[in-house]
């Protein structure tokens, strides 16, 4: 049976192409700073952790742990890594956001909203 | 790496880890460690503590949202365990769901009532600045006597000279005779007619619907009337200028309607006038010699009660050094508060006394027993019940449940059902309210709930219910180990064996408390109704003698003696149900100088004594052919010889006051108050004028014929005041009105009591037997019969129940002894009050039992011991 995938939510969206930019070394600390890279915005642990448990239960990601480093104070990192799934909704979303905005570029704006 | 620099700080850090439980916890904090690191590294580490700060502060929220979802998620797996077990054993749930809501329905209401007794008076937006002035007498045998009336000058003269006492009010209800009333040419009685100072309305709080307070009670011969009675008399609430002619006063004009006064006000009337024209009227109320008026002060708001009470307490020194001498008369204070359950007076309005403190505090007590019984009861069932959760529990324990969350578990589930019962039981109130007001004979209603102390006290009940129920099941339950019990065996230890023993004790004992309270109770009722009272009260009624009787009395007894069915005819100023007269005497032959005696005094007439049927013992009875009877004859009851201390009393000198006169018979005692007094000294005496009261014995036969004959001749003699009478036997029975209650009380929740220790009884059966199914089974096929087995599982229950009654006697015997001290006469307590409750509860219990007991022999052992 054929899946029906869901938009994902802007946030969710962000976190994944964080993800997918990260390739193997997507963690947490490394995703934030991802995310406020192109988002310009500094989430919360908590939301991102949210979003993190919000797409593995949907299946787009999946996580495994590393290894325990000093660093962390011999706390285990939470790799997440992208599914099939996942890029398929990825997908869609750089296609669907594409056709949103064809044509449109920021001069766009400039003239004001009565052209 | 520099520990000291790269440390985090500590509280954040542990907030961080504390509030976050979440499957990602691990790499959570170990990400934020990674990046306080990082941060410490680049920006510094004042700002990185800063972040952390910052961080671990935003993320409570998203903590406790995270926290409460899995709490709810927890709750609806609860629930519906809980909805499934109730489901899945519907008997055992109904059992133990209806007792618990038994004893809580039994606590509201006796709450409500409760409540009720204290509400009195507590709407009085003065309440806590008025004060009644109430006086003590001492005897010369040193014992001291409570009045509740004051002299007429004390109001005034206390106000002009203490500026605390910021006003007074005399309040007198009228019961001389019966007020007559006309209006509109119907003539009927008043029923409670009052007397006061225009000041009423200003001190105590009785809205008006129509007239101005103020005003009221200030023109003389003005009334106020409450609503019910304006519409009773006048059609209309609005009857303000209707003129009332007072038969033998004059006319009065309605001045003010007020609301109709609360049940719980102590001072209750239907009519008011000022008290001006009482004092016009009676010349004689006067001077500091005639204690008749309740006097009420309206005191400043910050005076010291107990300094003033100091300085009222020898004023009657000041007016009437005379009287202090005499009597040592001392004024004090009594607040509003504690009229009506703490007076102990005599004269008092009707209806207050400490006995009513007494009956809440002993109903409270009663409530509370029946409350203890059930939740006994609950815990009781509830834990013998437990093995079927054997698996579960020990489940979720497997699965990383500790024995808190099994608690936890236990403790909400079982308030869960002290919650279903807690509605029942609002439901069972609602159904029995107006049975219950019946017994008791007051008016409470639900509407009562709305009130939130009342609202508090059901919770509070509840909750009480609650804990007294849950705390040992859930002992027992969250005690459970896997290791041990999933296997299945032994899940009863002994320990837990002898708790449920004891608990079923305490249940029997104390609903046998109460059943030996119900006998001793009855006991002492039958006694009080049957004891003879040294005169013949039967077929012997009562009614006023006023208007035209009062002159022509003797020739309305010829009348009336003409009928053969009457037997006799008399007059009195007293009823032998409330007497009103007393005085002191110090005045007889060979009396020591300084002593007195208290002294109740009847004006009779001749036949008072032969229509009573009171025995003289020497001397002789009242007669006709001395006339100087009439003037200077004293009859005395053996009571009062004896305080006088006279070897032989006839013949002998006695003055009453200043009246001069002599000894001529001595009655037997007879009791001429409730049974809770003891027999008091008594004169009689002829006083025509005196004489409020005509009575009339009637034959046993045709006392409708009687009663008619008796109407009719009276509205011959005295058209224009209706004829109303009162059977004195009636009266007397009235008289233990309240301990009729007590003991309606006592069976009602008595019952309830018996009702809840054998359901669960019965309950427990059904457990033991399930329990003992292979044993019995085995039993069986050894060799052992169907009534062997009946008689083991019994044996149990008649040791309990032995127990119990063995506890229960001597607490029974002290409590019931107490209550006994209320009567001055009282009935004994023998044995067989103990002996004959204790075997009804015996069979009680065995019959309750016996329906599991006989199930359980009979079943084939083929049956039971077929599964292992």
């Amino acid at each position: 049976m054929k899946r029906v995938l869901k938009d994902l939510s802007k946030l969710e969206e962000l976190v994944v192409l964080a993800i997918w930019h990260l390739k193997d070394n997507a963690y947490g600390v490394k995703i934030k700073k991802k995310v406020k890279e192109l988002s310009g915005r500094e989430y919360f642990y908590n939301t991102l952790y949210t979003t993190f448990d919000q797409l593995t239960k949907k299946e787009y990601i999946t996580k495994h742990f590393g290894h325990p480093s000093a660093v962390r104070g011999g706390k285990r990192k939470v790799y997440f890594k992208i599914t099939t799934e996942g890029m398929k909704v990825l997908k869609n979303a750089y296609e669907r956001n594409c056709r949103v905005w064809k044509g449109i570029t920021s001069k766009s704006f400039t003239r004001g909203y009565s052209q | 790496m520099n520990n000291n620099k790269t440390s985090l700080p500590k509280f954040p850090y542990w907030l961080l880890k504390k509030i976050n439980s979440h499957d990602y916890r691990e790499s959570y904090i170990g990400d934020i460690e990674e990046e306080f690191r990082e941060r410490t590294i680049e920006k510094g580490r004042k700002k990185a503590v800063l972040w952390i700060w910052y961080h671990s502060i935003v993320s409570i929220p998203w903590a406790l949202k995270f926290f409460l979802t899995w709490r709810y998620i927890m709750f609806k797996n609860y629930l519906r365990i809980v909805l499934r077990i109730l489901h899945k054993n519907k008997g055992y749930s109904i059992i133990n769901i209806t007792g618990l809501a038994i004893g809580i329905a039994s606590c509201i209401l006796i709450f409500l009532w409760v409540q009720k007794e204290k509400s009195y008076d507590r709407f009085h937006e003065n309440l806590h600045e008025i004060f009644r002035v109430t006086r003590s007498e001492r005897l010369t045998d040193g014992t001291v006597s409570q009045y509740a009336g004051t002299p007429r000058p004390l109001g005034p003269s206390f106000k002009e000279e203490y500026p605390e006492i910021i006003d007074f009010v005399r309040y007198y209800p009228y019961k001389m005779d019966r007020i007559v009333l006309e209006y509109n040419d119907n003539q009927f009685y008043a029923n409670r007619f009052s007397f006061s100072d225009p000041s009423f309305f200003l001190i105590f709080t009785f809205p008006f619907l129509h007239g101005n307070r103020r005003t009221a009670l200030s023109e003389p011969n003005s009334v106020v009337v409450t609503e019910q009675t304006a519409i009773k008399y006048f059609g209309v609430t609005n009857s303000i200028g209707k003129s009332l002619i007072l038969k033998g006063w004059g006319h009065f004009i309605v001045s003010g309607i007020i609301k109709n006064i609360p049940d719980n006000s102590h001072i209750q009337f239907d009519f008011i006038a000022p008290i001006s024209s009482l004092f016009k009227r009676f010349r004689w109320m006067k001077g500091w010699r005639i204690p008749h008026f309740y006097t009420y002060l309206l005191l400043n708001k910050k005076t010291e009660f107990s300094r003033l009470e100091e300085k009222i307490k020898h004023y009657i020194k000041k007016v009437d050094p005379e009287v202090y001498k005499s009597s040592n008369l001392q004024f004090s204070l009594q607040s509003l508060k504690d009229i009506h359950l703490h007076s102990s007076f005599r004269f008092d309005l009707e209806g207050h006394s400490e006995l009513r403190a007494v009956y809440v505090n002993f109903f409270s007590i009663i409530a509370a027993v029946v409350l203890i019984i059930a939740c006994f009861n609950f815990a009781n069932l509830t834990a013998a019940h437990s093995g079927k959760r054997i698996k579960e529990i020990c489940m979720r324990k497997v699965s990383g449940a500790n024995r808190a969350d099994i608690a936890l578990q236990f403790l909400g589930e079982l308030m869960f059902t002290a919650f279903i019962s807690m509605v029942l039981a609002l439901f069972l109130v609602f159904l029995f309210l107006p049975v219950f007001n019946t017994i008791t004979g007051i008016d409470l209603n639900l509407s009562l709930v709305s009130n939130p102390v009342i609202l508090l006290g059901i919770l509070g009940i509840t909750m009480l219910a609650w804990i007294l129920s849950s705390i040992y099941p859930t002992i027992i339950l969250s005690a459970f180990k896997p290791g041990r019990d999933l296997k299945g065996f032994k899940s009863s230890g002994s320990k837990r064996a002898f708790f449920r023993r004891i608990f079923v004790i305490i249940q029997f004992s104390l609903s046998l408390i109460l059943i030996i309270g119900t006998v001793i109770i009855y006991k002492q009722l039958d006694y009080m109704q049957n004891k003879n009272l040294g005169y013949d009260k039967d077929y012997i009624l009562y009614f006023a003698k006023q208007g035209k009787l009062i002159k022509q009395y003797q020739a309305f007894k010829a009348v009336m003696l003409k009928k053969s069915k009457i037997l006799s005819v008399t007059a009195s100023s007293d009823v032998p149900t409330k007497t009103r007269h007393l005085t002191f005497i110090d005045n007889w032959e060979g009396s020591a100088p300084e002593e007195k005696i208290l002294m109740n005094f009847f004006s009779v007439d001749h036949d008072f004594i032969k229509s009573f049927g009171i025995e003289i013992v020497q001397g002789r009875n009242f007669s006709r052919e001395f006339p100087s009877d009439m003037s200077e004859a004293y009859i005395l009851n053996e009571e009062a010889v004896k305080q006088m201390g006279m070897e032989s009393p006839v013949e002998k000198e006695f003055s009453l006051w200043n009246i001069k006169g002599y000894i001529i018979g001595v009655m037997r005692n007879f009791h001429f108050k409730s049974l809770h007094n003891k027999i008091e000294p008594l004169i009689l005496l002829i006083k025509p004028e005196w004489d409020k009261y005509i009575f009339v014995r009637v034959s046993s036969e045709g006392i409708q014929e009687s009663l008619q004959y008796i109407e009719w001749i009276h509205k011959q003699f005295n058209p224009g005041y209706p004829f109303e009478f009162i059977f004195l036997n009636e009266e007397i029975n009235q008289l233990y009105r309240s301990e009729k209650r007590v003991k309606q009380i006592f069976q009602l929740f008595t019952s309830l009591a018996i009702f809840i220790s054998c359901i669960g009884l019965f309950g427990m059966a059904a457990i033991m037997a399930e329990k003992r199914t292979k044993e019995i089974g085995i039993r069986k096929v050894l060799g052992s019969s169907v009534s062997g087995v009946v008689v083991l599982l019994s044996k149990d229950i008649i040791k309990w129940v032995t127990i119990s009654m063995i506890a229960a006697w001597p607490l029974a015997f002290v409590v019931m002894n107490r209550w006994l001290q209320n009567f001055a006469y009282r009935t004994g307590l023998e044995i067989w009050i103990f002996i004959f409750p204790s075997i009804a509860t015996i069979c009680i219990a065995l019959l309750t039992v016996s329906y599991h007991t006989i199930r359980a022999a009979r079943t084939n052992p083929v049956e039971s011991l077929k599964y292992e």
